[in-house]
């Protein structure tokens, strides 16, 4: 059997026309299986792509989502920063226009009883802070120092109601005390103006300045604007006034940077404020 | 692990506390007043639940020396709220199952209201109108009891894990 297979073998290297035929033959019969199995082979081949192709869409997508959230990231930061930038900026052109000696202070701590409305900041007394020093930010003023340490100054916000500021309504042009007023409205807190002559007409928006009067907080500075207005009911002379409540410039529950005004500058340092006429009012306050 | 761990953790948590209350900014509206909850009244109930008397007094002592060093208002302000709140409280806490949720809010209640008011007293704002200072003080103590739940359940717990048994005040251990 075995010497029939090796004859047989020899014999096909000689191409003889039987032997082509059936080769041939042979070969034909085996064309559906080849067409079977290249079909499946197809399906295989495009089924393993799409699942491929399924598997890189994923990587791709989760690649391009930390993408999109680092790049969000990266644009609330510039924000941020973009913010601060022109804060800072403003900061310091108001800090150069200002006739005031400024020292800028950033808030370190907030008072936690709620009956008190101070914050601290961190100059003291080693970079000249002392008490009864007018703090102010750019949008106006933000109360006094009460106590100072070497490296610390605790300031009593305008809105408590131990903080009094003599100030003057811009066109009524009528003088007042502003004092604090933090539990009213619902606890946000604001002030109120008491002593302001009661034939005066107050408009709600109108703005309010210090007066400069009491020797603290110099003339000029921004207070508030007028919220609404009432004439008091009780006896005798109170109902010669009328009070005017007024909603501080300044949010005063997110202030971070301050300043504090330690004198006054020498009068040939002064700047001229940018778009103003000059006076001392508009030089402390932005609009 | 020993008991007397218990009074310095919450000395730690105190310290705690009040440098996360300096930094708040946040207010909530509580009914329509905005308030900045106070953190410690409802940690000075679990120390008078907890310790005992003269424990629980000193504890109430740092807790207002370094309120009040951060405060505007007088050193001492808060040492006479404080302090009589927990006395009134270490008295009064053998009729009372600590830990039921409606015991543990209340007393945050009771304690927030008795200490934030005491403390509006020596604060020295009279010309404060009272219904203010009641709305404003209702809403506190009401946080308050929610906290004094929250941190009787989360620091029960932990102080179980570590092995004490926060509850038995009553044998006189520390």
């Amino acid at each position: 059997m075995l010497g029939l297979l090796v004859v047989l073998s020899i014999l096909t290297l000689f191409r003889f026309p039987l032997a082509e035929r059936f080769k041939e033959d042979l070969s034909d019969g085996f064309v559906p299986f080849l067409v079977f199995s290249s079909r499946i082979q197809g399906s295989v081949r495009l089924l393993s792509h799409r699942f491929k192709g399924y598997y890189d869409l994923q990587a791709e997508n989760t690649k391009l989502r930390k993408d999109l959230s680092e790049l969000s990231a990266r644009v609330t930061q510039v924000a941020e920063l973009e913010r601060e930038n022109h804060n800072f900026r403003a900061m310091l052109d108001f800090k150069d226009r200002s006739e005031l000696k400024l020292i800028s202070a950033r808030v370190i701590g907030r008072d936690p009883s709620n009956w008190w409305n101070t914050v601290q900041v961190d100059r003291g007394s080693l970079d000249g802070i002392t008490r009864d020093m007018p703090v102010l930010t750019v949008e106006g003023l933000v109360g006094k120092t009460i106590e100072v340490t070497p490296n610390s100054a605790r300031i009593l916000l305008v809105v408590d109601e131990n903080c009094k500021v003599s100030a003057w309504l811009e066109k009524s042009s009528k003088f007042g005390i502003v004092q604090g007023n933090a539990l009213a409205g619902g606890g946000t807190p604001q002030c109120r103006m008491t002593f302001v002559d009661r034939s005066a007409e107050v408009k709600k928006n109108e703005q309010v300045f210090t007066s400069g009067l009491g020797g603290i907080f110099p003339k000029g500075i921004l207070i508030g604007v007028v919220s609404s207005t009432a004439v008091e009911t009780g006896s005798g002379m109170s109902t010669l006034y009328q009070d005017v409540v007024i909603r501080p410039s300044v949010d005063l529950s997110q202030i971070d940077e301050v300043f504090i005004g330690v004198g006054v500058k020498p009068t040939e340092k002064k700047k001229p404020a940018r778009g103003s006429g000059g006076d001392f009012e508009k030089r402390h306050v932005v609009p | 692990m020993h008991r007397p761990i218990i009074p310095f953790l919450l000395v730690v948590g105190i310290i705690l506390l009040l440098s996360l209350q300096c930094t708040l900014t946040h207010r909530w509206d509580v009914w329509g007043v905005e308030v900045r909850p106070e953190l410690l009244p409802a940690l000075l109930v679990y120390a008078a639940f907890t310790v005992n008397l003269p424990t629980a007094l000193l504890l109430g002592f740092f807790a207002a020396v370094m309120y009040d060093s951060f405060s505007g208002g007088n050193f001492g302000a808060s040492m006479i709220p404080y302090m009589a709140s927990i006395s009134i409280f270490c008295a009064v806490r053998p009729v009372f199952f600590r830990n039921r949720i409606t015991t543990q809010f209340l007393s945050g209640f009771v304690f927030g209201f008795l200490a934030l008011l005491l403390q509006w007293a020596f604060c020295g704002k009279f010309p404060v109108h009272w219904a203010e200072v009641f709305r404003k003080v209702t809403r506190l103590a009401v946080c308050s009891g929610f906290l004094a739940v929250i941190y009787f359940t989360v620091l029960d717990i932990f102080f179980r894990l570590m092995g004490l048994n926060p509850g038995r005040f009553e044998d006189g251990a520390p």
